[in-house]
């Protein structure tokens, strides 16, 4: 299929196909587990308030796995195409900025201290506190008029500060099961996560989601540079920090509660760029969308693979995205390269 | 005559060089004013500076009377659009579609283009000549057609000011001659346009008044016959000239001195 007849598809048929494979994805995600859901009967049972096996299956496990899923997809999602946009380059990703290592290292010092057997909220709130502090790092790093190159360069630093401090706490980690616990809680998982952990996640999320809401005009602009954009308004520093706190709380808040899921930030903006014409702006609520559906369908599919041990969905993420990746920038390496 | 852009005394220096050096123009309503001079000169300088895209360390500059670092970004972005010498386009959109940004500074960030936006847009298009070009990927233009795209866009958000850095550098001569015509009809009325040249004979041709500028300074400003004198292009640009022609005047480079 060329570009025209991407561009045949409207902008309703688009939302449309998203939006019902999201809700798709999500009853499919609550009804498939070990054991199959009956989704009337449970929905009946927990809105009447009756104490049934499967109101409490869908209230205390199903339920909160597909929203988190469906949050942390979204959030994946919009930062990617909002990170593309803002570097104007189709191989950014989310992580890029930091936070998401800088997250991923406060949790696991968290895990690596036993801290998250004090309370429950403990290993979300590090991991989110990580994530602005790396990006107050970068702040800090870059400088204020940073330009885009200082700050990837400042992203780097930091995140390969994270990587080198998440090396040293396994090195030192006590056992080999607290090794087994942070490497795998690094590998991103959204299963044993409750309806308190979703509300944690949550009013960061949104905070991320509103800074980003209405910057598409402004990444529109900046497709012809920085100097043209800023003639037309926008004020191209104000921008990349606005966008840059927006995706540290997100994906913070994200990485935080479900680890390190990779290459949907990366690979769905790319992915669904050609149905919106290559519009920056537009592409943020369908990368949102096809994000949720990304990380809803990955998370299908670890329950459905049978393996010995279970399968986590940062890893399926990555065994299917990178080799997708490399596809599309064989693909288009004549376009970018 | 309302002066709709003007600059006292501006000065911008960068790495201990005074690339702009107490510079004062004024742009009236109505005029089309070229500022030329050799490579070098500070001229695209000059115009980011009245563009309000950089500080100038020294002196001030105003739009539409009032101080240009107080106007806000947006309202100041439908006062005035400034045309690059040359820019990237990132993404592969349709010339249209870079067109219409140009209409950006007149909505907020979540309205739609309306009919008014759309006549903008395509009266834009049609006189730089972009008709054919309309559904094209951006990134697949030649110079002269970016260009033409450029200035599209820039029309299209319907500037009192217009600040265009040598937009005719990469233009056929058939382009040529629709751009400086294009420019001419602009600046009429309440509008006025500002831009570089390296063309004196269409500068001189199509400008109601010209600013030669030389190491960071205006050496001559008036009329176009009076500023490129032989004596000044001697001083300015090093090289004798050959110029004549009334209705069509023209200026030839001969020799180096």
């Amino acid at each position: 299929m060329n570009d025209s007849s991407l561009n045949t598809i409207t902008q309703k048929q688009l939302y449309g196909v998203l939006c019902t494979a999201c809700v798709i994805l999500f009853m499919a995600s609550v009804a498939i587990g070990r054991d199959a859901l009956p989704l009337t009967t449970a929905l009946k049972d927990s809105l009447s308030g009756t104490d049934s096996v499967y109101a409490v299956i869908l209230n205390q496990i199903r339920l909160p796995r597909a929203l988190i899923a469906l949050l942390a997809g979204a959030t994946l999602g919009v930062c990617g195409a909002a990170m593309q946009g803002l570097l104007r380059n189709p191989l950014a990703s989310p992580g890029l900025v930091g936070s998401a290592s800088g997250a991923a290292l406060f949790a696991v010092m968290v895990l690596y201290f036993g801290n998250s057997l004090i309370s429950p909220f403990i290993l979300p709130i590090a991991g989110m506190t990580g994530a602005l502090l790396a990006t107050v790092l970068v702040y800090v790093l870059a400088g204020r008029d940073a330009s885009i190159t200082t700050l990837i360069l400042a992203g780097v630093a930091i995140n390969a500060l994270a990587t080198a401090g998440m090396s040293l706490l396994l090195n030192l980690a006590p056992s080999p099961f607290a090794v087994r616990e942070l490497v795998l809680w690094t590998l991103g998982d959204i299963t044993d996560r409750s309806m308190r952990d979703f509300w944690v996640m949550l009013p960061t999320t949104l905070i991320g989601w509103a800074m980003l809401a209405g910057v598409g005009g402004q990444l529109d602009a900046l497709t012809l540079g920085e100097r043209t954009a800023q003639s037309m308004g926008v004020n191209p520093g104000r921008l990349r920090w606005r966008v840059f706190i927006a995706v540290s709380l997100a994906v913070g808040a994200s990485v935080a509660t479900v680890g390190m899921i990779g290459f949907i930030g990366l690979v769905v903006p790319h992915l669904l760029r050609p149905f919106v014409s290559h519009e920056p702006g537009r592409l943020l609520p369908v990368s949102a969308l096809g994000g949720a559906c990304m990380l809803l369908a990955a998370d299908i599919g670890v329950r459905l693979i049978p393996t010995d041990s279970p399968l986590r969905v940062g890893v399926l993420t990555a065994i299917v995205g990178a080799p997708f990746f490399l596809h599309l920038i064989v693909k288009s390496r004549r376009e970018y390269l | 005559m309302t002066i709709l852009l003007q600059s006292s005394a501006v000065t911008y220096v960068r790495s201990n060089r005074s690339l702009v050096n107490e510079v004062s123009v004024s742009l009236n309503a109505g005029e089309l004013v070229g500022l030329v001079g050799p490579n070098g000169a500070g001229k695209s300088t000059l115009l980011n500076l009245l563009a309000g895209l950089d500080d100038c360390n020294a002196g001030s500059v105003t739009l539409d009377q009032r101080d240009i670092k107080k106007i806000p970004v947006a309202q100041r972005s439908r006062l005035l659009a400034w045309v690059a010498q040359s820019g990237p386009v990132n993404w592969p959109l349709t010339v249209e579609r870079v067109v219409s940004l140009g209409r950006r500074p007149h909505l907020s960030a979540w309205q739609r283009l309306s009919a008014e936006d759309q006549r903008a847009i395509d009266n834009a298009i049609a006189l730089t000549d972009c008709e054919a070009l309309r559904l094209q990927d951006a990134t697949t233009l030649s110079g002269g057609e970016r260009t033409r795209m450029l200035l599209a866009r820039a029309i299209a958000s319907d500037p009192q000011v217009l600040l265009a850095d040598e937009p005719i550098a990469a233009l056929d001569l058939k382009h040529q001659l629709q751009t400086m015509h294009l420019l001419r009809n602009f600046a009429t009325k309440d509008k006025a346009c500002l831009v570089v040249l390296h063309d004196l004979s269409l500068a001189s041709r199509f400008c109601d008044r010209l600013y030669l500028m030389h190491e960071g300074k205006i050496v001559a400003e008036g009329k176009p016959a009076t500023v490129l004198s032989r004596d000044n292009l001697r001083q300015v640009y090093g090289v004798e000239v050959a110029t004549g022609g009334d209705e069509v005047p023209y200026i030839v480079p001969v020799r180096e001195l």
